[in-house]
């Protein structure tokens, strides 16, 4: 099951694992969609991602957009190796893992 | 087809230099992708151009490291020491095919299995039930060739920008990305202001577009190739951006960049620059341009800026490869000009003709600075010796259980090739040292005290004509009195002999000497630092120790900068000629009848109160004949302490063209080669060191 959304004591967490791909796309997507629109807090944990193209990317960068909203409750896990290097080869900067490295 | 195999063969020996070096790298910086790239860059091109000039054997070995680091690169497996050990062994594997070709591997099939299986191991099982498309021998990768031929780099700015079913025709841009970036340095800007709303996102269309800076030798249809399958489902401009022959022009301005891609008048950058504030705030500012714009624009001056940097720096470092018997051949001419050159200016000097002298001071001139342009081009850094080293720092400390870090600085300190070459043994002799006897178990360092981890630093640097190199570890030291047990029962110190710490530590130097409790595969075998000494010594240069108990070790060696051409004093005894390496010599004073009187028969002189010993030189080579009444003693400065050398005339300072003596001479120690004079004459070069060494042990035998 690629993604999984629980209920921790700070909020709602969603855990995306293995693959994101254009395969798994739609559903992590309609999973992710009230929970991005929803005033409630959540953290989305991208730490288990095993692979990513450019349709997983998309989405990331949709989390990061929401997550970069004025009055977001959404915060970002710590993004998997996978992740990281798809986003170094799309030359993508995304402003919650930027401020994160800097902050390390 | 032999001289592009040979092409292939060099520059892959450079590639698994620049691969171990990397793979070091990488170990203490597993996070690095920029290292990860370089890794996999250098497995790709030595498996793709292996696999076009025939290396089968290397190619096929080298498919499977190239697919667990195209794994590492994606982040699906994470660098350990594990996988840099295997690498390293595949590394040193492929070395060997490439030495000794597939003899070798045929020799040792299993070796090459063994790695390639624990490779295997770490893919995943889909990855190794992966249909193999990159099967190198029937479809070699798209590497650049190895070459010799040098090719016109251009750079592009591509800009790429999906159509939204792009990912629904198959089609991942990241793979395209991915592809590009194999055909050369390359700056990939990703957009994302095409994202709708969350409520009106599909995420199976595509909304990224991208802009790729792009240099590449390999033109502008090798881009396009890349794209065949993807021309229906994208917008695509290629642009060429800057022609190299163009670039003695500054680089583009902000401005110029921004209307060169359309994105604004040339007009609006104008009224801009009448204002005070940085171009680039105020186009966004007045809404011209989007920030990310003026990013993409700032991120391609800064493109262009890198290449042509590194353009420079590549057609200054030299883009000719030339074999090094013809370097040798040109510096053995050279030398037999500076012979002839010399012999002119005996003839001119003897004829007095003032016509002849300006010109043979021409020649004197020319043949000076031609030298040294020669000799220039032998050098090499010494960085190249020191990167074997961090190899066997790194091998040898983990064989042993010990933690050591090695510091080198000074690598780009230049010597002559033929001495870095010569002097790889001894230093990997005191690094064994070092590390084997010298640094300690974790443990015991943290009984002592110290951090668990040892350093081991090396330093180079020029010293006049010579370069000095400093090896200092942060061991335990060497224990003057351990060495004085161990002289007494090897029977080469008298139990009542009264020495200093200084001169029990110079005892290591003595041949079969060795203070290693017990005999190990590393060092210890008693054949250690005499070799060194004499390795050293055979390179006319010298070797320092100096050690605190518990404190550690620091060696420094004194190189000559070339072994082929050098300054020596010409000296006279009878009617032959010697010469004596000038950088030893300190003064020459006279040796009267009187001063012999005085020493009643010792081979001793005072000079400014202090006693020298010398070596009657007429005496030692047995040259018959009265010597003259006033004779002139070198004084030479050796391991610290003054030592003569008595001959009957001086003549003086002369380059000295290093000819090698013939193999019937090899026994005669004293002396280290010929040179040919200017009147056509030999004369000899004395080894000064080792003439010494016998003033030295006649002196202890006294």
């Amino acid at each position: 099951m690629p993604i999984e959304s629980r209920t921790l004591d700070h909020g709602r967490t969603v855990f995306v694992r293995g693959a994101l791909s254009i395969w798994e796309a739609a559903d992590t997507w309609r999973t992710l969609l009230p929970l991005l629109s929803s005033p409630d807090p959540l953290t989305v944990d991208l730490s288990e991602v095993e692979s990513c193209d450019g349709a997983g990317l998309q989405i990331i960068c949709q989390i990061a957009r929401a997550a970069g909203l004025p009055d977001a409750a959404i915060t970002l896990g710590p993004p998997s190796p996978s992740v990281t290097a798809a986003l170094v080869r799309a030359g993508l900067v995304l402003e919650p893992f930027s401020n994160r490295a800097q902050e390390t | 087809m032999d001289t592009q195999r040979e092409a292939y063969k060099i520059e892959a020996y450079e590639l698994l230099a620049e691969l171990e070096t990397s793979l070091l790298e990488l170990e203490q910086s597993p996070d690095d992708t920029a290292l990860v790239d370089r890794v996999f860059r250098a497995m790709h091109t030595i498996k793709g151009s292996g696999a076009m000039f025939g290396f089968d054997e290397i190619a096929a070995f080298t498919h499977d490291v190239e697919t667990v680091f195209d794994r590492v690169r994606d982040g699906r497996i994470p660098v350990t020491t594990h996988l840099v050990n295997l690498a390293l062994l595949a590394r040193d594997h492929i070395k060997g095919l490439l030495d000794g070709g597939a003899e070798a591997e045929a020799n040792d099939p299993d070796k090459g299995a063994g790695i390639l299986a624990g490779f295997r191991a770490l893919l995943s099982p889909d990855d190794a039930s992966m249909p193999d498309e990159t099967d190198p021998l029937s479809n070699p990768a798209p590497a650049a060739p190895a070459s010799p031929t040098p090719v016109r780099e251009q750079m592009f700015r591509i800009q790429f920008t999906p159509y939204d079913d792009l990912f629904r025709n198959g089609t991942n841009p990241l793979a395209l990305i991915d592809e590009l970036a194999g055909l050369g340095p390359c700056r990939v800007i990703g957009y994302t202001d095409r994202l709708p709303e969350p409520a009106l996102f599909d995420p199976e269309s595509c909304y990224l577009h991208w802009e790729i800076l792009l240099t590449t030798g390999r033109g502008i249809d090798a881009i396009k190739d890349v794209f065949i399958f993807a021309e229906d489902a994208c917008d695509l401009a290629i642009e060429p951006i800057d022609e190299p022959e163009t670039e003695d022009r500054p680089s583009p301005r902000l401005g110029e960049i921004l209307v060169a891609r359309g994105d604004v008048a040339p007009e609006a950058v104008e009224t801009a620059l009448h204002r005070q504030k940085r171009l680039g705030e105020l186009l966004v500012e007045s809404r011209t341009v989007s920030p990310e714009q003026v990013g993409a624009a700032l991120a391609e001056q800064a493109f262009v800026q890198e290449t042509r940097q590194r353009r420079e720096q590549q057609s200054s470092s030299g883009s000719v490869r030339v074999a090094a018997e013809k370097l040798d051949a040109l510096v053995n001419l050279v030398g037999e000009l500076v012979t002839v050159q010399a012999r002119l200016s005996q003839k001119a000097t003897a004829d007095r003709d003032p016509e002849l002298l300006a010109i043979t001071e021409v020649v004197e001139r020319l043949t000076a600075e031609l030298r040294d342009h020669v000799l220039s081009v032998r050098m090499l850094p010494i960085e190249t010796a020191f990167a074997k080293l961090r190899r066997l720092v790194r091998d040898l400390s983990g064989e042993l259980g010990k933690r050591i870090q090695l510091h080198t600085e000074g690598g780009e300190t230049e010597l002559d090739k033929t001495v870095i070459e010569q002097l790889n043994d001894p230093l990997v002799h005191i690094l064994r040292n070092s590390i084997d006897h010298g640094i300690e178990t974790p443990e015991k360092r943290g009984a002592a005290g110290k951090s668990e981890q040892g350093t081991i630093r090396i330093h180079a640097e020029h010293s006049g004509a010579n370069v000095l190199i400093h090896i200092q570890d942060d061991g335990a030291g060497i224990d003057p009195q351990q060495i004085r047990r161990k002289a007494i029962e090897k029977g080469l110190l008298s139990p009542e002999a009264d020495k200093s710490d200084k001169e029990l530590l110079q005892m290591i130097f003595l041949p079969g000497f060795s203070t290693a409790g017990a005999v190990t595969s590393v060092s210890g075998r008693g054949v250690g630092m005499d070799v060194v000494k004499r390795s050293l010594e055979t390179l006319r240069g010298s070797i320092d120790l100096t050690s605190r108990k518990g404190r550690g070790t620091a060696i420094t060696l004194k190189l000559p900068l070339t072994l082929a051409i050098i300054d020596g004093l010409l000296v006279e005894l009878g009617d032959e000629k010697f010469v004596l390496p000038l950088a030893a010599i300190e003064s020459c004073v006279e040796l009267t009848r009187k001063h012999v009187a005085d020493a009643h028969g010792r081979n001793i002189l005072n000079i400014r109160g202090q006693i020298v010993p010398y070596l009657p030189l007429r005496e030692r080579f047995g040259i018959e004949g009265t010597p003259p009444a006033i004779e002139q003693v070198v004084i030479n400065q050796l391991d610290g302490q003054q030592v003569g050398i008595v001959v009957d005339r001086v003549i003086g300072e002369h380059q000295i063209v290093i000819k090698t003596m013939n193999t019937l001479y090899k026994d005669v120690q004293e002396i280290s080669g010929a040179t040919i004079l200017g009147d056509g004459s030999v004369a000899l070069i004395l080894d000064v060191q080792k003439l010494l060494h016998e003033l030295d042990d006649a002196a202890v035998a006294a």
